[in-house]
């Protein structure tokens, strides 16, 4: 290679673009910038209903005010009317009212006492009506009643319509339209019989959604031949993720029948076997926005290694138990087994009490209704071939881990 | 509302992040500022998007004007740490040859990364728009806010410098010791 060469350094430059970051950083990175963004929206929330509470204060401060001047209209009166009174209204502003430049200091001085006199004595409570004295009252009252009438006519709204529901399966419906009109295009017409939108990996939002196909053998889904289709409503498909057999492999192999297969309670219980009991010295229990640890503490959790697998046969799980949880969902980055036999506290302060935990039936419970077992197909590049599992889509893992104490997930995410 | 954002949150990150993380791996020559820079160009955006006016930015130019900025932050804070940097590399030619063949194609992407760190800020901004990704004149102009007159001729002079400094050093010897 000839380093003068301008074309061949081009060249060598231009390689370097497919230099690619670590998954691991560019999907936390995105995580703890949603949570930001989230986080924003909430404070910018908290800011905006602040603004809404002290407007809303200062509309009833003002209607009180005025209902308290018309309501005490023998007062005005005098204000208004009396030709005697030692200043008519426009005296406030009139121009003669206000001593000029050339004014004797005493003829100053007796001209703003008598001002203060006429405020106290002709309005003697109402800011606004000194503020606005001619024709400034019945513009605010109105104000203040369409503002209000507003307010209670958009309350009045969003009671009748509390849910959005038609609206959301209409939208939910419209997005699933929509990304298996791109999924279409993708396959082509005649391999859509093979695919099925994934209920349980696909998630919906209002606007938005991620509807995952999957390729559908012996009636059961086969996770490695899977395409997320992203759509909003405002955006229209917004991104496509492929997990693909490149090769068609799926066409030619032996896909396991479903006789003999244990049960979905049976797997369920598995599952809830697999469930460890971990005591977590130092579970960082808040971060910043940069993900650095903030507050952190001593905690009993429950975790699950890796992602859970059984073989839909044998009952065989795939992920093997470590006795630490450094591998599960929880978010527990290090911690103790406890034995579930005989459960007992580390000798340590401030560790909360095994016998507090939540049984591990209820914890599983917990973690199954987080993310649904399912029965499918994966085949990983380790096996000949496929295999019939019940796994476990997990849309939540991250961020969080599940406290054993409480018996909920808490989230952790900066 | 809350889920619109986050698509749009998760739609900007998934389109830009490689065009930010590359521009700032590049202009730091290191995979850990890189990626502290990502996440900080992007906690920028972040804040910043409710002020975003796609009329009068590209959302692509204004995401690497911030990413820019960060870089140029970055390169504030650690000026002396660079200037060192630069100098040292420039004062150690290697004293042992290293025959083109026997430079695979990873040595020689980590010599053009450290050829990259020689060359100055605006130069090095330059190369990793219109090089590494390809951008337009006309985009790296807003981007580095001057003129694409000025892009043509700090492309011009960066190409250059790379070329002096990645070739043989009398004798066939080599700069080896950007190699490491």
């Amino acid at each position: 290679m000839s380093w003068l060469s301008e074309e061949e350094l081009l060249k060598q430059l231009k390689r370097l673009e497919k230099r690619e970051p670590s998954s691991s950083f560019v999907d936390n990175l995105e995580e703890r910038l949603v949570a930001k963004g989230k986080r924003l929206m909430i404070q910018r929330g908290r800011g905006r209903w602040s603004i809404q509470i002290a407007s809303a204060a200062v509309i009833i401060l003002l209607t009180v005010g005025l209902l308290r001047i018309e309501g005490s209209g023998s007062e005005l009166k005098p204000y208004q009317e009396n030709p005697s009174s030692a200043a008519s209204p426009n005296e406030l502003t009139s121009p003669s009212a206000i001593p000029k430049r050339e004014d004797s200091a005493e003829e100053i001085q007796q001209t703003v006492p008598r001002q203060a006199e006429t405020v106290q004595r002709q309005a003697p409570v109402k800011a606004p009506v000194i503020r606005k004295p001619a024709g400034g009252v019945a513009p605010v009252a109105e104000e203040a009643v369409q503002a209000v009438q507003t307010v209670q006519a958009e309350q009045a709204v969003q009671a009748k319509h509390p849910d959005q529901t038609k609206k959301g399966n209409s939208d939910r419906a419209a997005l699933e339209k929509l990304a298996t009109a791109r999924f279409e295009q993708l396959v082509g017409k005649d391999e859509m019989h093979k695919y099925k939108i994934n209920e349980i990996l696909s998630t919906h939002h209002s606007q938005t959604a991620s509807i995952v196909f999957t390729r559908i053998v012996n009636g059961i889904p086969y996770l490695d031949e899977s395409y997320q289709v992203g759509v909003s409503v405002k955006q229209g498909v917004t991104g496509i993720q492929i997990k693909a057999d490149l090769e068609n492999k799926a066409d030619t192999a032996v896909f396991p029948d479903v006789q003999g297969i244990l049960s979905m309670e049976q797997a369920k219980q598995v599952f809830a076997r697999q469930l460890r009991l971990v005591y977590v010295p130092n579970q960082v229990t808040k971060r910043d926005y940069f993900g650095k640890a903030l507050e952190a503490k001593p905690t009993l959790q429950y975790v699950i290694p890796g992602t859970f697998a059984m073989d839909a046969k044998t009952g065989d799980v795939v992920n093997p138990i470590r006795n630490t949880s450094d591998q599960g969902e929880g978010g527990a980055d290090k911690g103790t087994y406890i034995d579930m036999q005989a459960p007992t506290s580390p000798d340590l302060d401030g560790v909360p009490d095994v016998s507090e935990a939540v049984a591990p039936a209820l914890a599983a419970e917990k973690f199954l209704e987080d993310s649904p077992l399912q029965l499918a197909y994966v085949w990983s590049t380790q096996l000949d071939q496929p295999v019939l599992v019940y796994n476990r889509a997990q849309k939540n893992a991250g961020g969080r881990y599940f406290d054993a104490i409480t018996g909920r997930f808490v989230d952790i995410s900066p | 509302m809350q889920d619109d954002q986050e698509q749009l949150i998760r739609g900007i990150y998934r389109t830009y992040y490689k065009d930010v993380y590359h521009f700032l791996l590049y202009f730091t020559g290191d995979v850990n500022e890189a990626e502290d820079l990502t996440q900080e160009a992007f906690i920028r955006i972040l804040g910043s998007l409710s002020h975003y006016d796609a009329e009068k930015a590209n959302r692509k130019t204004w995401i690497m004007t911030i990413a820019k900025y960060t870089a140029i932050d970055h390169y504030r804070k650690r000026k002396i740490q660079y200037l060192f940097m630069e100098k040292w590399l420039r004062r150690l030619p290697a004293t042992d040859g290293s025959p083109e063949g026997a430079l695979d194609q990873q040595e020689e992407e980590k010599l053009i990364e450290k050829a990259l760190g020689t060359l100055k800020p605006q130069y090095r901004m330059v190369v990793i728009l219109r090089c590494i990704k390809g951008y337009s004149v006309k985009e790296a102009a807003e981007i580095l806010e001057c003129s694409e007159a000025k892009i043509k001729v700090d492309y011009h002079r960066a190409i250059k410098q790379l070329q002096q400094t990645l070739s043989p050093v009398g004798n066939g010897r080599w700069l080896h010791e950007l190699v490491e």
